[in-house]
């Protein structure tokens, strides 16, 4: 049977189950939880991966779910990845009324699009021609937030890393896996209809603690954090464009957090195109917390945690995923970014693409911006069923003819790091300094 | 009349008759200002009139500065009556000098004035005979703490060790014999009416900060560079981050200026340099402001990886003023202006050198009216010589002859009464160990 037969019966399959499919996503978007807490949105996974008499192991990082199921012929292992949690961001249409969780970045509808491409998949008149298998894995906590609580989840020993696939490498399912992709909504101009390329930044998340060590109240704790926002921002003439440097955060409200009022903490992230220059902005960050200690008579802990890597699109299963999506979508739908056109923001499939070869092409259907209270999908369509075919269609692209191109990108492919190296990296960049101004 | 009321009468009466030689000479020097140091022809004014007043006189003390001495038949305490010989730098003054920007916005030229008169009005036959004791009449350089860079030049030659008059007059021994001191200074707030009761006075420190960082092309390259403007910047953030820690009770001041924020907008900047005053009203608040300001200073230069130098200038201590002393001067002065004109103030936040030499003998240091205008500013002028001069003459006449007549009775009074802070040598050394020059790394 020739191929585009095989990715037209995928595509019809999904297209016939297109209203199911939007209905996952608007499911999951109406019970949005936070990364490593995504215990509803997990039994939801698992139940349509069920349902659809999928084999899985679930509870993995907390609430991971991982399914599989293969071709006819032995080969190659392909991951689909879709990202369980949600963002906090309160005054979001479909926040969470307690937790204020909400999907603002769009996951929900990479559940639903995993799922699709499931459904296209899993036919035997598709699986009888392809070599290898197809992994569905639903992981936690992509959105880098929450540090303090995931800290304490780290303290307790149920996690090492504070990115759900940061955790799930350091426990070992990522091994099986051979090649992985996923599919990130969009509402960027930018990515008008599917948008392939481009890479991200790495980046380092600072708890900072200062502390007053008078015993009566001053708001000395609270002008030093508000000096080293302002020595921050004093150094940006520091930063290089080339490096895409970010540095953002925020004051975390005492009457959050335990504190008494003698201590203010700020969680800062820098962000930056490569490890080294992070580095460097990373020092200079921790040269002005101790400034701002000093500035007002505090102690000041630097906590360092570390965050994701840099995006590697891999060239070749790039190069699959945009002739699909022209092949869907048509020519003039498709944009191509350069590998050196990097968003500023951050993903642990940036980790992932150190280890394997790895893709993260965006599609449209949202609107509004990302992160921000007016992110929702407008075109579920666009944001789920044309992503779930485009996966599917690369994945029989991958596994067919002895998976032959999946061997391809494999042979082609030199890791950045090896498992070991990249885990004694992550783990080793932990950090606590006191300093006493 | 009482041999008392006597004496003041034919004192007043002598100023009276000098008035028109003083107005001029206080004319003179309005016309000629000249700052701290560098009061070459106003000295020379003064001089003239110790001069022709037949009394001997110590001339080039402190550069600038000099003393007459009038002793009486009879021996007892000493009292100086100051005045002082500088102006400020006020280039918009109606009176400013067109080369230097000089110009008498303080009233300076007034106590010239008034302590020449007081001087004339005590040096006459009948107060030989009356009084005991001495006068002395001080006119002493640089009250004003300013051109600070020009002073430590001098220092440097070896011509000061201190950067103000009267810590040099004290440090070159010319209040060594001197028991009481007192002068008065003009003042044009109308609350504090004709003749101001005034308190105490804030101190000071000053210092001299060098933000040293590294020069880049600041479009090309500034992540080449280290941002020493930055530095200064954040410095003074920081100061301005720990002022409310500082308590109201203890009136301080921090008040920077950069006096050099870069070479050319080009450059990153490599050296930026900024001066500041700390004020306090104890020397101990002065201190714990200063180290707080020392660790904002360290806290820029850290936050941008720049060194900073910097270095700690004694500047003015606190002033007290003695109540006994005071309260003599407060009678003579209710005499001549009455009850309803005298005004009353509790603590000043400025800063004088006569606060130095309160530390170590009994001075007092009130106001006369007679000014309008901002102090320090371009509008401060003398409307009413009479008061700011004639009238504050003879306050300071009438009470040094309460102090010197009587066997000098209540001059001892007050002397027994009271308890100097420290000795003059204590002084010095108290205000050489406040000198320091420190850099620090970041």
């Amino acid at each position: 049977m020739d191929i585009s037969q095989l990715k037209k019966l995928a595509c019809n399959k999904i297209d016939e189950h297109s209203s199911q499919l939007q209905a996952i996503a608007e499911e999951v978007l109406s019970h949005p939880e936070v990364g490593f807490q995504e215990y509803i949105t997990s039994k939801m996974v698992a139940h349509e991966l069920n349902n659809l008499g999928i084999p899985l192991q679930t509870g993995l990082a907390i609430t991971g779910v991982k399914g599989h199921f293969s071709g006819a012929h032995p080969g190659p292992n392909i991951g689909i990845i879709s990202e369980l949690d949600a963002l906090v961001v309160k005054d979001h249409p479909h926040s969470d009324s307690s937790t204020h969780a909400a999907h603002a970045c769009g996951h929900n509808c990479q559940i639903a699009m995993m799922i699709g491409c499931v459904i296209g998949l899993n036919q035997n008149a598709i699986l009888d021609h392809l070599h290898g298998t197809i992994t569905p894995f639903a992981v936690p906590a992509e959105e880098f937030i929450n540090i303090p609580d995931r800290i304490s989840l780290k303290n307790k020993d149920e996690i090492t890393l504070l990115g759900g696939k940061q955790e799930l490498i350091s426990l070992g399912h990522f091994r099986d896996i051979d090649i992985a992709f996923m599919c990130h909504t969009a509402s960027g101009s930018r990515e008008k209809v599917f948008a392939v390329g481009g890479s991200s930044t790495t980046h380092v998340t600072k708890i900072v603690t200062f502390s007053n060590p008078s015993s009566t109240p001053t708001n000395a704790a609270q002008n030093a954090a508000s000096f080293a926002i302002e020595a921050l921002n004093y150094n940006r003439d520091l930063f290089q464009s080339a490096h895409t440097v970010r540095s953002h955060g925020i004051i975390i409200p005492s009457y959050e957090s335990t504190l008494d009022y003698n201590q203010t903490k700020l969680e800062w992230r820098i962000r930056a195109s490569d490890l080294n220059s992070l580095g460097d902005y990373s020092l200079i960050a921790d040269r002005c917390f101790r400034a701002a200690a000093l500035s007002s008579g505090c102690s000041v802990t630097i906590e360092t945690i570390p965050g994701y890597l840099p995006m590697i699109n891999d060239i070749p299963l790039q190069s699959i995923f945009e002739s699909n999506a022209i092949n869907l979508l048509g020519n003039n739908r498709v944009i191509i970014m350069a590998p050196s056109e990097k968003t500023g923001g951050s993903t642990d499939m940036g980790d992932l693409s150190h280890l394997m070869p790895v893709c993260h092409p965006y599609c449209t259907g949202a609107i509004g911006t990302g992160h921000g209270k007016d992110y929702v999908i407008k075109d579920y369509n666009a944001a789920v069923i044309n992503p779930a075919k485009i996966m599917s269609m690369v994945a029989i692209d991958l596994l067919v003819n002895q998976s032959e191109n999946a061997l391809n990108v494999m042979r082609n492919f030199t890791p950045t790091l090896e498992c070991d190296e990249y885990l004694n990296l992550q783990k080793g960049r932990f950090n606590i300094e006191i300093y006493n101004g | 009349m009482t041999t008392l009321d006597h004496l003041k009468n034919a004192a007043h009466r002598e100023i009276e008759s000098n008035a028109d030689k003083i107005l001029n000479i206080c004319s003179t020097i309005l016309d000629n200002p000249e700052p701290g140091f560098r009061e070459i022809k106003t000295g020379k004014t003064v001089n003239e009139v110790f001069s022709s007043m037949g009394v001997p006189f110590k001339t080039g003390l402190a550069l600038t500065g000099s003393r007459a001495e009038i002793t009486f038949k009879n021996p007892g305490p000493t009292v100086a009556i100051l005045g002082e010989l500088d102006s400020l730098i006020v280039k918009e003054h109606p009176f400013s000098d067109p080369k230097t920007g000089a110009a008498h916005a303080c009233g300076h030229h007034c106590q010239i004035g008034m302590m020449l008169a007081a001087g004339m009005a005590l040096n006459t036959d009948i107060m030989q005979d009356e009084l005991c004791g001495r006068i002395i009449l001080m006119a002493v350089p640089a009250e004003e703490y300013i051109e600070i860079e020009y002073r430590d030049t001098l220092r440097a030659l070896g011509k000061l060790e201190f950067l103000g008059g009267k810590p040099e007059f004290i440090r070159l021994g010319e209040f060594d014999d001197v028991d009481i001191a007192m002068m008065m200074h003009t003042t044009s707030d109308p609350e504090e009416k004709q003749i101001c009761i005034s308190g105490t006075n804030n101190g000071t420190v000053a210092k001299r900060i060098k933000f040293i960082g590294k020069g880049a092309h600041a479009g090309g390259a500034p992540h080449l560079g280290i941002n020493a403007l930055n530095a200064a910047s954040l410095a003074l953030s920081a100061i301005h981050y720990n002022r409310e820690t500082f308590r109201d009770n203890d009136t301080i001041r921090v008040h920077p200026i950069i006096t050099k924020g870069g070479e050319a907008v080009s450059a990153v900047p490599s050296e930026v340099t900024m001066e500041t005053f700390i004020r306090g009203k104890t020397m101990e608040a002065i201190m714990d402001a200063n180290t707080k300001v020392d660790r904002a200073l360290r806290a820029g230069a850290l936050a941008v990886g720049a060194q900073v130098n910097i270095k700690t200038i004694p500047g003015y201590m606190p002033l007290s003023q003695d109540p006994n002393l005071m309260d003599i001067l407060k009678e003579n002065a209710t005499y001549l202006v009455g009850e309803e004109n005298i005004g009353r103030r509790i603590h000043g936040t400025g800063s004088t050198d006569m606060g130095d030499v309160s530390q170590i003998m009994p001075i007092v240091h009130p106001y006369v009216g007679g000014a309008t205008g901002i102090g320090h500013g371009a509008t401060y002028v003398i409307e009413d010589y009479q008061l700011a001069v004639l009238t504050a003459a003879k306050t300071l006449a009438s009470t040094a002859i309460d102090l010197l007549s009587n066997s000098a009775r209540l001059g001892n009074e007050v002397l027994g009464k009271h308890r100097p802070n420290m000795t003059s040598a204590e002084y010095l050394s108290y205000m050489r160990n406040l000198n320091s020059d420190t850099t620090y790394d970041s």
